[in-house]
């Protein structure tokens, strides 16, 4: 199962793309910025680790992020945050419980096993959704 | 089994396991009467099996921490226990007073039961989760005095490792904190306030370190990967734990008349409970990966990675769910709060005690290392049916919860309590039917136990080469 772990290059970077993915579900946004660049500069390496713990996290964090902002417009429209002092109303709670329920409940799982099969030096597929990417 | 004394951890578990089944079957009583009111009333009221349900399940997974202490200190120690004939009286001790006590809750009205325990000379009774008679209360203390300094000792003699003292402040904090429950203020603030110390500092502070102690032993002897790597993991997990854990016991201090400013101090701290627990995913699933070795004990594995798994989604993210304040201030005591403790205690505490009971009942049995296939692949049966239940009843408990929140307190026309229950009704049938395959789940998972006996041990296939 393991072996090559130590002889990896790739290793430190898959963990940092599984990393980046993770926080992006709790801190939308700047962590996907992050791995965005990662994913541009690494794209063309040939090393299978970096292309299954970038590529993969990346278009899932693209994923997540998008249904973040579209929580939050939806929860905008219905007049959640037209001033600063009902920034904490109920459509922003509810927006917050959504996106925990929906979002990051279903991806963190799938992101810890990334995770760890990256510190591990193997690969891995998101359950269901690492099919189409 | 290295240690005689090691032995005495089997009594534990095996009345851990039978508790665990009245635990379930007065749950399902309980389940029922929400759908039928008057099931088994006078006999059995609510607030009795209730309290019979809860009280069970702090008792057996005591047993449980017991007995996995009893067998893990001696083989980390590498010394048999100082006393191994205190450790088997404290256990007829501890199964005669439980015993008692609940006999005690089922045939006598409650206010009965205080009277005849003469609750007036030291109140304690009437709080959740702490409902036994003083008496009892007084037993459990001289059983975890006799518990620690046999455990204490042990370790003093033998070998310190990582493992043991984290164990050891573990259960040490359970006996402390518990002492609280001896605290009765007439102020109901300061009542729940110090109520919390046990409750709360508890599941998310000591037994925290327990679970992380139990874990790393199973993954040290499962895994194979160096004692080194898992101690740095344990030490990290432990911090964290408490430094999160301790004071996100403000996240009970919203609306009990506390100062305000527990609502900022509980949000922020509790929200980042959730970091040992996903830690500890991590380093069980971290790992299993790096194993350098497969042992023959899948079972004990799945449930050591079922733990880590399930109780990040159980504590981590149904706690986190309801933990900030302006989010409580309609979630609280609401099904959604019932959701959370269902997966949290399944989560995190039974399923630690039936991972290291899944990795010692066979050794303490004359195994060498695993029971046979056979009993194996029935056990793993009972673990999918036992935890994809618990994940439904969270489920169905969390859309009652929901529609409850809005129903009762959101909604422009809110409608009383009773009113709202009798909305919901759909959600607590599923959730009976569901805890009917929980308790198939266990039957299974016990019946594990007695097939395959005369087979061979499974073995490991596949052996792994260290790196
Ligand atoms: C394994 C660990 C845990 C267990 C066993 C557990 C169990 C419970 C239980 C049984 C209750 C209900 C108490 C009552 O009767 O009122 C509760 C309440 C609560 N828990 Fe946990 N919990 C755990 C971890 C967490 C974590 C990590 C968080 C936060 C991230 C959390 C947040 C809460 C909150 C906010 C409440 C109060 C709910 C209310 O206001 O009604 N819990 N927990
Ligand atoms: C057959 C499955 C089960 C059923 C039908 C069931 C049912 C119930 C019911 C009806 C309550 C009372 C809730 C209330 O007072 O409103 C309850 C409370 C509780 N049960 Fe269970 N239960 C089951 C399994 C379990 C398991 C496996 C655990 C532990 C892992 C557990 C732990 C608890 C706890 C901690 C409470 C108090 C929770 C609170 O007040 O928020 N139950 N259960
Ligand atoms: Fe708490």
């Amino acid at each position: 199962m393991n072996g090559h772990e130590h002889d990896n290059p790739g290793k430190g970077l898959a963990i940092a793309g599984e990393s980046l993915f993770l926080l992006n579900l709790l801190f939308p946004v700047l962590p996907l910025l992050a791995l965005g660049v990662l994913y541009f500069r690494h794209r063309n390496t040939a090393n299978l680790l970096v292309e299954c713990h970038l590529k993969q996290p990346w278009i899932t964090a693209l994923f997540s992020t998008a249904l973040f902002l579209l929580i939050n417009l939806v929860a905008a429209l219905s007049g959640g945050y037209n001033s600063l002092e009902n920034l904490v109303s109920i459509h922003s709670l509810v927006a917050l419980e959504v996106y925990t329920l929906l979002v990051i409940l279903p991806l963190t799982v799938p992101g810890l096993l990334g995770l760890t099969k990256a510190m591990a030096g193997q690969c891995y597929r998101y359950p269901l959704l690492g099919r189409f990417l | 089994m290295k240690y005689q004394s090691q032995k005495v951890a089997k009594l534990y578990f095996i009345a851990a396991i039978g508790l665990f089944v009245g635990q379930i079957l007065f749950g399902l009583i309980i389940g029922a009467q929400y759908i039928w009111g008057d099931f088994l009333f006078p006999e059995i009221p609510f607030n009795v099996a209730r309290m019979v349900h809860t009280n069970l399940l702090i008792v057996w997974l005591l047993f449980g921490f017991m007995g996995a202490a009893y067998y893990l200190v001696p083989e980390e120690a590498e010394t048999d226990l100082v006393m191994p004939w205190l450790a088997t009286l404290m256990f007829w001790i501890f199964l005669a007073a439980g015993a008692a006590t609940i006999l005690g809750y089922l045939l006598v009205p409650y206010s009965s039961l205080a009277e005849l325990t003469q609750n007036d000379l030291l109140p304690t009774m009437g709080r959740e989760f702490l409902e036994q008679p003083t008496i009892t209360k007084l037993g459990i203390v001289v059983v975890a005095l006799a518990f620690l300094a046999n455990i204490g000792l042990t370790i003093l003699k033998g070998r310190k490792t990582v493992i043991n003292l984290v164990l050891l402040m573990g259960l040490a904090g359970l006996a402390v904190f518990f002492l609280f429950s001896f605290f009765n203020p007439v102020n109901i603030v300061w009542d729940k306030y110090y109520w919390w110390w046990v409750v709360h500092l508890w599941v998310e502070g000591v037994w925290e370190l327990i679970l992380g102690s139990i874990l790393a032993f199973i993954l040290i002897k499962t895994t194979g990967v160096d004692r080194e790597v898992i101690e740095k993991w344990l030490y990290v997990i432990i911090a964290m734990t408490l430094i999160t854990g301790i004071v996100g016991t403000g996240h009970h201090y919203y609306w009990i008349g506390t100062p305000e400013f527990w609502q900022w101090w509980g949000s922020i701290f509790s929200a980042m409970e959730p970091i040992p627990f996903f830690m500890m995913t991590v380093f069980a699933f971290n790992m299993v990966n790096k194993r350098r070795r497969n042992h023959p004990n899948k079972a004990a594995v799945l449930w050591a990675l079922g733990t880590a798994v399930m109780a990040f989604l159980g504590a981590g993210v149904w706690g986190f769910l309801h933990t900030l304040a302006p989010v409580n201030y309609y979630t609280h005591g609401t099904q959604i709060t019932a959701a959370h403790g269902h997966m949290a205690f399944y989560g995190a505490y039974v399923m630690i005690n039936l991972a290291i009971i899944s990795y010692a009942m066979p050794l303490l049995r004359g195994r060498e290392a695993a029971n046979s296939n056979k009993s194996q692949v029935l056990e793993m049966w009972g673990f999918w049916l036992m935890t994809i239940s618990i994940i439904f009843i969270t489920l169905f408990l969390t859309a009652a919860g929901i529609l409850q929140v809005y129903l009762q307190r959101f909604s422009d026309s809110p409608m009383p309590f009773m009113v709202v229950q009798e909305k919901i009704e759909l959600f607590y049938v599923l959730r009976e039917l569901t805890g009917l395959v929980f308790l198939a789940g266990l039957i299974v998972y016990i019946a594990s136990s007695f097939v395959g006996s005369n087979e061979p041990e499974a073995t490991a296939e596949g052996e792994v080469v260290a790196s």
